[in-house]
């Protein structure tokens, strides 16, 4: 273990200076975050109740959370700087296996989204590759912190964002890759993009509209049509709808837990992974969703606030990177369960069932304790 | 070494704002749509959840007067698809599909049409059945909210099957339809008709009186059409809570039940209806074994109580099976029936016109003898032919005509019974438009007397029989003439009318009815299919009663002598040759009816002085106390006596043998 463990100074004590170490472990976040899953598997239990081939769900989801919650803590005792340095090589690796789908990757649900470990395992490369652009993209920045008034660096970290983005959305995953684009936009504002630059990007952006939409899958560019006008395809709108008025039949307080109409008679689709908000909004009303919308609030911001307090840019730059990713992530779900967005097909984090999903954000979260834990000064 | 600013609190601070923005945004959303929208939301979840279940009324039974059924309720299952309830994941999608095909053995897809085989035509009979797939996607961009049929009319074990696993099944169901069945089938399709579904046009109608228009069917024909408000019953419906797969979950709300229609005991005989159809049957292929040309197959034979008007069967050919429309109306064999030259569709026993032809003649008899144009005992000579001098110019030999008497060389002196019973044209000219050089000097009864006493007899107006399409004739006036014609009446239109022929039309129903008021003492029956109208429990909450149409004025001394005449028919007339029926004294009254319609026309069968003619026969019997009246008609038949005589003696010594056989039952 102790090579793993990189301290400033060898000659104080191991222990107490780990003991130390640990009093920086952000417990708000983890809480918020505790929260989150148990009120996210209360749901779950709640859309799947009874049902024939989901009603494990609620227990795997648990499972899950354990594993998860290990994560956390090991990675969380592992320096962060470590990724710094291994940056490079995960960047090459993610490319590897985002490549390496489209030679084995096990087709399901008509996309090659899945990447199966001898059937003892299946990963979903995108998730990877979204925690690994947080990685690379925050190392990318921090070891050009100072030549970013360059838009040279800029187009530079276009490509080297867009390259992992444009194989995930290639597989094709839209939704994994707007979050890398999401990634690339925060640590890139965060590490000073100049406004005028920013201009410049949106102009270009709007100009190369017309491009994504070419590279786009005929069920994507189907999803947006919807979105924008509803009245073309009826049948796709269909849960949308469903969203709506599950929604909207929750009222102040919701119709209770096990209780509302729309869930439990499954008029609501995908009600335990995208379309879970709906679900919570129906049976905890106004007031459910608020807890849910303030928990992500206060996760957000206790990974900023750990981003402040980081020791060095590469720190700081994770955890904008990450905590904008979660919270960018919880506001696009959010924007479709409420038809302010186009379904792209994202879950809601730490709340939506998914195994996949809910391991690798405990692996962001740990490596963002980590940059607690080795943060500069202490909270009393 | 902490003051490197990383990130400058401004630029956190503008991604702070965003957050804010979002979550307002998303704070606004939730408020308009969870406190603002509230109520509508709710209630469309309210929908969602609960459906309002129109339950159908069992339709009422329809029964022969012996039980027999001729009409009841069989269940039907279909297997039924909501498209939009389907789940959007292709392989549960297929896995669905793949269950329902290997339970009910629907083809998943339709095979691609074989562009070089001209037989796999997508509309024809042979058609393949269209796939589960392409109904569900057709239904899909129609209305993806309603059910499609993908599997009809499945076995009672494959829907309860199926029916146990439909909470696997989302969007999958099972439709229960009662399907009409007729186990009688072709033999009493023209009494008991047949449904059809509720159209866009009567779709108002039904709905305001409880149906469900996609789903319950209303009569087409005979007397499911006629007696539609009586068999319908009432349907009735409930509010229930169901899942997206529309399992009913519980019901809430009131139920109001369905109440099952009436059921009916018609008149009819299925017995003696299969006695009376074969034996038209048999009469016409005996007649197309030496008969060149057009084979004879249109037909009527009606068998009535004439005491009491119940009509005992009812036979039209050609004729149509009912059963074949139980389910849905088959377009090629529709189609077939509607271009069938003597539409099987059509009742011809209420629905067909034809020229009466002498058993018209009834009118003619009854009217000059109450009337005075003649004594009963008074003898008219007929020479077999007589000459019509034209009214206008009576000098004029070249305007006079000449009318014949069916007996070419005449029959000589004739009274009013021989009249009859020869069926003496030349005697009814006379009766009918005077003939003076025969001693009826009074210009007969004349056109207008003519049509009073036809109008008494049933004529020229519907029966009112308990079944739809019934046509009312034509007996022509002088004012019918002027106006359809453009002619002024002419005394050759009275001889031509006072053998029922020229512009006269009747029904077959009409005709055997015009023999009531000589068996009632002048009171025309009403004719009458239903027997009892029973409740859902078989009770009996209307029993049939006899009903007269009007009392005729026709003194009681008149009816006698015509009925004398009916009489001597059968014993020294037109109907001697006829096997008599042991113990039975019977009456009766032929008729030949020369026509020259459409069909005739086409053949080319409409020359001068030998048209076609159909044949027509009436009898009843006993003479002292009718209780059987039949009546046969045969289009273009050519001879009452000898082709339309010969299946009312058949059906008629049957019926009296079957009333011995019953006699001795219950003396047993």
């Amino acid at each position: 273990m102790s090579i793993l463990f990189r301290y400033k100074s060898r000659t104080e004590s191991t222990i107490g200076k780990r003991r130390e170490l640990w009093r920086n472990f952000d417990w708000g976040l983890i809480v918020a975050v505790a929260l989150l899953i148990t009120f996210g598997t209360a749901m779950i239990r709640s859309s799947t109740f009874e049902h024939p081939t989901l009603y494990d769900a609620p227990r795997k989801q648990i499972q899950y959370a354990i594993v998860g919650f290990v994560l956390i803590w090991t990675l969380a005792s592992i320096d962060y700087r470590y990724w710094q340095s291994l940056s490079t090589l995960l960047y090459v690796i993610i490319i590897m296996v985002l490549l390496g789908v489209f030679v084995v990757g096990v087709v399901a649900g008509g996309a090659q989204r899945w990447f199966d470990f001898f059937g003892l395992f299946s990963i979903q490369p995108s998730e990877l590759a979204k925690i690994g652009s947080v990685i690379w993209i925050a190392s990318f920045f921090a070891n050009r912190r100072q030549q970013l008034n360059k838009f040279r660096w800029v187009i530079l970290s276009i490509f080297h964002a867009g390259i992992p983005a444009a194989l995930v959305m290639a597989q094709p995953d839209l939704s994994s890759a707007v979050m890398i684009i999401v990634v690339w936009l925060s640590i890139l504002w965060a590490a000073g993009l100049r406004p005028q630059h920013l201009a410049i990007l949106s102009g270009a952006s709007m100009a190369g509209l017309p491009a994504i939409w070419i590279l786009m899958e005929e069920y994507q560019r189907n999803r947006i049509i919807n979105f924008l006008n509803p009245s073309l395809d009826p049948g796709a709108q269909y849960n949308v709808r469903q969203a709506i008025i599950s929604i909207g039949s929750g009222g102040w307080f919701g119709q209770g837990y096990n209780q509302a109409s729309q869930v439990q008679l499954r008029f609501l689709k995908v009600r335990h992974t995208d379309f879970i908000f709906s679900a919570t909004a129906a049976e905890f009303g106004l007031v459910g969703v608020t807890i849910i919308m303030l928990l992500f609030v206060v996760i957000a911001w206790r990974i900023l606030r750990i981003g402040n307090n980081a020791k060095d840019a590469f720190g700081a730059y994770l955890c904008y990177g990450m905590g904008m990713m979660i919270f960018a992530q919880a506001f696009f779900n959010i924007g479709m369960n409420l038809n302010l967005l186009p379904v792209i097909g994202l879950p809601l984090p730490f709340f939506s069932y998914g195994g996949s999903a809910l391991l690798t954000l405990s692996i962001g979260l740990g490596i963002v304790q980590s940059v607690a834990l080795n943060q500069n000064k202490h909270e009393y | 070494m902490n003051s490197l600013p990383f990130v400058s609190p401004w630029r956190t601070g503008t991604l702070y704002a965003l957050m804010a923005i979002s979550i307002i945004a998303v704070i606004g959303q939730l408020i308009r749509l969870q406190v603002v929208e509230h109520e509508e939301l709710t209630a469309l979840a309210v929908e969602n959840r609960q459906a309002r279940i129109n339950a159908p009324a069992p339709r009422g039974v329809i029964y022969d007067r012996n039980g027999v059924i001729l009409a009841h309720n069989i269940p039907s299952y279909d297997v039924i698809i909501t498209p939009a309830e389907l789940p959007e994941d292709d392989l549960r999608l297929q896995e669905i599909y793949q269950r329902i095909a290997a339970i009910t053995g629907a083809p998943i897809s339709t095979p691609p049409l074989d562009a070089g085989d001209v037989s796999s035509n997508r509309l024809g009979e042979n058609a393949p059945p269209p796939g589960i797939t392409e109904v569900v996607f057709i239904q899909e961009s129609i209305a993806p909210y309603e059910s499609v049929v993908v599997a009809s009319d499945v076995p009672r074990e494959v829907a309860l099957t199926l029916s146990e696993e439909l909470r696997n099944l989302p969007g999958v169901g099972i439709q229960i339809t009662p399907m009409r069945d007729y186990p009688t089938g072709a033999l009493t399709s023209h009494v008991v008709g047949y449904m059809g579904p509720i159209t866009e046009a009567t779709k108002d109608f039904y709905i305001d009186r409880g149906f469900d228009a996609f789903r319950d069917k209303i009569g087409y024909s005979g007397v499911e059409a006629f007696m539609q408000d009586t068999l319908a019953g009432q349907n009735g419906s409930k509010l229930i809570e169901q899942d997206v797969a529309g399992l009913e979950l519980r019901v809430i709300g009131e139920v109001t039940n369905p109440k099952p229609g009436e059921s009916i005991v018609l008149t009819i005989d299925v017995q003696l209806q299969a006695i009376a159809e074969g034996a038209l049957r048999q009469r016409m292929k005996v007649e197309n074994q030496y008969r060149n040309g057009q084979p004879v197959t249109n037909g009527v034979v009606i068998a009535m109580n004439p005491q009491t008007g119940e009509i005992l069967s009812m036979v039209s050919l050609p004729n149509y099976d009912n059963q074949q429309f139980a389910r849905y109306i088959p377009i090629d064999y529709y189609t077939e029936l509607v271009n069938h030259p003597h539409h099987p569709l059509l009742n011809q026993a209420i629905s067909g016109l034809h020229p009466p032809g002498s058993v018209f003649k009834l009118v003619v008899a009854s009217g000059a003898l109450q009337e005075g144009i003649v004594s009963s005992e008074q003898f008219i000579n007929d020479p077999g032919e007589i000459e019509i001098t034209n009214r206008y110019f009576p000098n004029d030999p070249g305007k006079t005509r000449k009318v014949v008497c069916w007996k070419r060389d005449g029959h000589g002196p004739v009274d009013f019974i021989t009249g009859i019973a020869q069926s003496c044209d030349v005697y009814f000219y006379a009766l009918g438009g005077g003939y003076d050089d025969g001693g009826v000097t009074n210009g007969g009864l004349g056109i207008d007397r003519i049509y009073q006493y036809a109008t008494w007899l049933g004529y020229n107006q519907i029966t009112g029989i308990e079944l739809p399409g019934e046509l009312s004739g034509l007996v022509p006036n002088r004012e019918w003439k002027r106006i359809n014609i453009g002619e002024n009446w002419s005394t050759g239109d009275t001889y031509i009318a006072s053998i029922g022929q020229g512009y006269i039309l009747s029904t077959p129903l009409q005709v055997l009815n015009s023999f009531t008021p000589f068996i009632n003492d002048g009171a025309l029956i009403k004719p009458t299919i239903i027997r009892e109208i029973l409740d859902g429990e078989g009770n009996v909450i209307e029993a049939f009663q006899p009903r007269i149409i009007h009392q005729t004025p026709i003194k009681r001394s008149i009816i006698e002598k015509v009925s004398k005449g009916l009489q001597q028919v059968m014993v020294d007339g037109t109907g001697d040759r006829l096997q008599p029926i042991d113990g039975i004294t019977l009456a009766g009254k032929t008729g030949t009816a020369e026509y020259c319609d459409n069909i005739a026309q086409q053949a080319g069968r409409c020359k001068f002085g030998a048209w076609p003619a159909h044949a027509w026969f009436v009898a009843y019997g006993p003479y002292d106390n009718p209780e059987i009246a039949i009546l046969a008609f045969v289009y273009s038949g050519e001879e009452g006596a000898t082709v339309a005589g010969p299946i009312v003696m058949d059906i008629m010594d049957a019926y009296f043998e079957l009333q011995n056989i019953k006699k001795i039952d219950s003396v047993q």
